[in-house]
């Protein structure tokens, strides 16, 4: 009898809970949440996923997380999603271009009205009229603009052993740069006694990532551009002369620069061929003197390059100077992750789930637990600063790959992010410094206007134009004299690019960037 | 009681749809085994047909395919006034021909060579050798074409210095891009396409072979006037087929291998409707041009098969 007692007590007590469970999976919110991925080379979180489970206790959200590969794979997934009208209910959005045409579809959904249903987030994050001048058509908030949480972390590295060896310098000039480039190929700086080290290491690349590649030869060589005074892509001094920097004299003779270093083969020849990921094998293997680079690519290839160069120092150089005193690393927007909510999921009345999640998200336990994991297993907080403590690198990066929801770019959380490389002989570099350099040695200059430029319709034409012209000169398959670089100016017509100028000065004179 | 002997009635007297029904139920195996295929076709052949609409529509997601509004031929003009239609168009015409005009007889010697073999454990080594490398993705066999002929550390280019000359940059270079692009692909596929031709020569009679044994017949007489007649159909088939696809001039090797200063020779239909119709989110204008790709294919197999019963006797219908 007293056996059948507690059994059915046991019984009724599972009964209970499981129905209290039951009512309280009945509570959660399903939301779909599609973000680049934040560690691309970790993997995907699992079903049961330890960040999922919190979201779901802390906030009542049934998460449905999807990773969007990054670059332009991320984006045309986005692209396929939109065309099957199946966007997920609150995601982040790269390309503006895509981020315009789902406003004119109708496919997202204005978002003020999740402001007041997230203060605390609300005060820290949106607040900037420059940045929501970014989201706004007409009168309407169509997006959640984050700040830059990191921008501006790429620059010029120098191998300075190779410097000391060869008793050079740290270039300052474009001169200098290209006699020191000369002296790193032809006076065997790694001693192996073969020709088989490049002067300058830049491939053609035109990744995003906190900086704004520009129309050209892309993110590794804006710096000849600055240092000419024509970076990125458009003139925002110029006024009622608003043109393209490709007009400008100035960019002819940039070109002829970075011509100047492939015909002095300071360059890897491969250089026009090849992807970033080759850049960074060769670096790490300790063939570039001179390389672009950014703080989190030194970050990730520095136990390589430690293993093929133990003696091996590794610096940022201030971005050399051109000819009028000019320099710059190149161009950037003060602009962080763009999240979108979808039309559909304020239609399913979604909106306040997905405000309280992301308030969740901006500070506390959310705050902690997206952008640095598990407290005590992940990271412990040291004098403040959230450290790294755990040896599993690919649960922790997996449990933090919703941190773009989180991340606020303040120097608690830089300092946390970008700690201390440790060498094995001792020597330490704080990357966190490093990252500070970057910054304030290479004189970037803000184009956030950039962002709300609208494409030409022959986008892609016009991109391929400028930046197949310019190999051309560049490799010498087209001579750079004034007969070709005024054919090459002149095809621009073709293009209707004084279209796509018009459209841009119009587009940065109503969000205020131009006068 | 009359016994009434019941029998089925004569076949002239079933009505047509009893004799269709009959017949299917006799052949129910091979029907059977025919299903998943018309399924497939009906689902990714078809039923797309149904959404290829959208190449005359502004399609907009929200407002679905049909009710999406009428645009006309405006995307399709907007792909013939593109900047580079006709440098497009020639480089996809004249990479597909190439590969078709100087791919096909290597997969024909190939499998001659194979067949004509006496030493059956060398034939098969030579078969299994040769058809994997089809196996091996786009961006492996770029990592295999740039050790190979990288400028500065490729071995072919290290021959070419260590022989006196110059290296040269076969990625890089327009006036080699395409021989690169040609030849990577008959490395790649030659093995595979041998196998249609292969499975030919086996279907031919060794009765025919021993006959001309007999009478004397040379090796090369017996490829001449046995094996190659014997193959015509395939050839003709796969030609014919090759046709049909001959504005796809292979997005994946090209989009793997091709860079910025190879353009001018490179950039195919396919490339360009990737970053114009795809990265700008264009989905009616690249659906366009794959309707008029598909035109241009239709066309080219009508003429071809034609062509092909004229002079060879024999087509694909």
């Amino acid at each position: 009898m007293t056996h059948l007692t507690r059994t059915t007590a046991r019984t009724l007590a599972l009964v209970t809970i499981s129905a209290l469970l039951g009512a309280h999976a009945q509570k959660a919110t399903d939301l779909s949440v599609a973000l680049y991925a934040a560690n691309p080379e970790a993997p995907a979180p699992t079903a049961r996923w330890d960040t999922g489970e919190v979201i779901r206790a802390r906030t009542g959200v049934n998460l449905k997380f999807t990773m969007l590969p990054t670059g332009a794979d991320g984006d045309n997934k986005l692209g396929s999603l939109a065309a099957a009208n199946d966007l997920p209910d609150l995601f982040e959005i790269r390309n503006r271009n895509l981020f315009y045409q789902l406003i004119r579809q109708g496919q997202v959904a204005p978002v003020s009205s999740l402001l007041p249903q997230m203060p605390q987030r609300t005060k820290v994050r949106y607040g900037n009229a420059m940045r929501n001048g970014l989201v706004n058509e007409n009168g309407q908030m169509y997006g959640l603009q984050e700040p830059a949480t990191l921008s501006r972390q790429y620059g010029i590295m120098v191998r300075q052993d190779w410097l000391e060896k060869l008793n050079l310098k740290t270039p300052t000039t474009l001169d200098e740069f290209l006699n020191v480039a000369r002296a790193f190929t032809e006076r065997d700086p790694d001693g192996n006694g073969r020709k088989d080290t490049f002067g300058y290491c830049g491939v053609i690349d035109f990744d995003t990532a906190g900086i704004l590649p520009g129309l050209g030869l892309g993110n590794h060589f804006q710096w000849v551009y600055g240092a000419y005074g024509v970076p990125g892509t458009w003139n925002y001094r110029a006024g009622a002369a608003f043109a393209a920097n490709v007009r400008n004299p100035n960019y002819r003779k940039a070109t002829e620069y970075v011509r100047r270093l492939v015909e002095a083969k300071v360059m890897d020849p491969d250089w026009a061929t090849v992807k970033r990921s080759d850049l960074r094998n060769r670096w790490q293997q300790g063939k570039c003197g001179l390389f672009f680079e950014s703080v989190g690519g030194l970050i990730a290839g520095f136990k390589n390059f430690e293993a093929n160069n133990p003696k091996g120092d590794l610096r940022f150089v201030p971005v050399p100077k051109g000819p009028s005193g000019s320099r710059s690393m190149g161009t950037f927007a003060n602009a962080g992750t763009l999240l979108v909510v979808s039309k559909k999921a304020m239609d399913a009345e979604k909106g306040p789930a997905i405000a309280k999640f992301l308030e969740w998200a901006n500070s506390g336990e959310g705050y902690y637990q997206l952008a640095f994991g598990k407290k005590g297993a992940d990271y412990t907080m040291v004098g403040g600063i959230p450290t790294v403590t755990t040896t599993n690198v690919n649960g922790r990066l997996t449990n933090t790959q919703l941190r773009f929801l989180a991340l606020n770019g303040q120097a608690a959380e830089l300092k946390g992010r970008y700690g201390t490389l440790k060498f094995s002989d001792g020597r330490s570099v704080n990357v966190y410094n490093l990252l500070m350099d970057t910054r304030r040695n290479n004189n970037w200059i803000d184009r956030s206007g950039d962002l709300v430029v609208p494409a030409a319709p022959n986008q892609a034409d016009i991109d391929r134009y400028v930046s197949e012209s310019l190999v051309q000169f560049v490799l010498g398959q087209r001579p750079l004299n004034d007969g070709n670089w005024k054919s090459f100016t002149d095809g621009l017509n073709g293009l209707n690019f004084a279209g796509y100028e018009k459209n841009a000065y119009a587009a940065l004179k109503a969000g205020g960037f131009v006068k | 009681m009359t016994n009434v002997i019941r029998s089925a009635p004569p076949a002239a007297r079933r009505s047509p749809r009893q004799r269709l029904l009959a017949r299917l139920w006799r052949h129910r195996g091979l029907y059977l085994m025919l299903l998943p295929g018309l399924l497939w076709f009906a689902l990714f052949r078809y039923w797309p047909l149904w959404n290829a609409q959208i190449a005359f529509k502004d399609f907009q997601p929200v407002q679905g395919v049909l009710h999406s509004p009428w645009v006309g031929l405006e995307h399709f003009q907007a792909f013939f006034s593109s900047f580079y239609f006709s440098q497009l168009m020639t480089n996809t015409l004249v990479i597909s021909f190439a590969k078709l005009l100087i791919g096909l007889p290597p997969a024909i010697i190939l499998a001659l060579a194979i067949h004509e073999s006496s030493r059956r454990g060398l034939a098969r080594v030579t078969q299994t050798v040769t058809y994997l490398p089809h196996f091996l993705s786009w961006v492996i066999v770029f990592g295999i074409l740039l050790a190979m002929l990288s400028p500065g550390s490729g071995l072919l280019n290290k021959g070419l210095v260590a022989a006196g000359g110059d290296p040269v940059s076969f990625l890089t270079d327009p006036g080699a891009f395409r021989a690169v692009v040609i030849f990577s692909d008959i490395w790649k596929e030659t093995g595979w396409s041998a196998i249609l031709f292969l499975a030919a020569l086996i279907g031919i009679s060794p009765s025919l072979y021993e006959a001309a044994e007999v009478d004397g017949a040379t090796r090369w007489q017996r490829i001449r006037h046995i094996s190659l007649p014997g193959m015509l159909d395939v050839i003709v088939l796969v030609t014919l087929l090759r046709l049909g696809h001959i504005l796809d001039a292979g997005f994946y090797q090209i989009y793997v291998l091709y860079s910025l200063p190879v353009y001018s020779v490179a950039d195919v239909i396919d490339t360009w409707v990737y970053r114009q119709g795809i990265q700008n989110f264009q989905f009616s204008l690249a659906t366009a041009v794959g309707l008029f790709k598909g035109l241009i294919g239709l066309l080219m197999i009508v003429i071809a098969n034609r062509v092909a019963r004229r002079f060879a006797g024999q087509g694909l219908y």
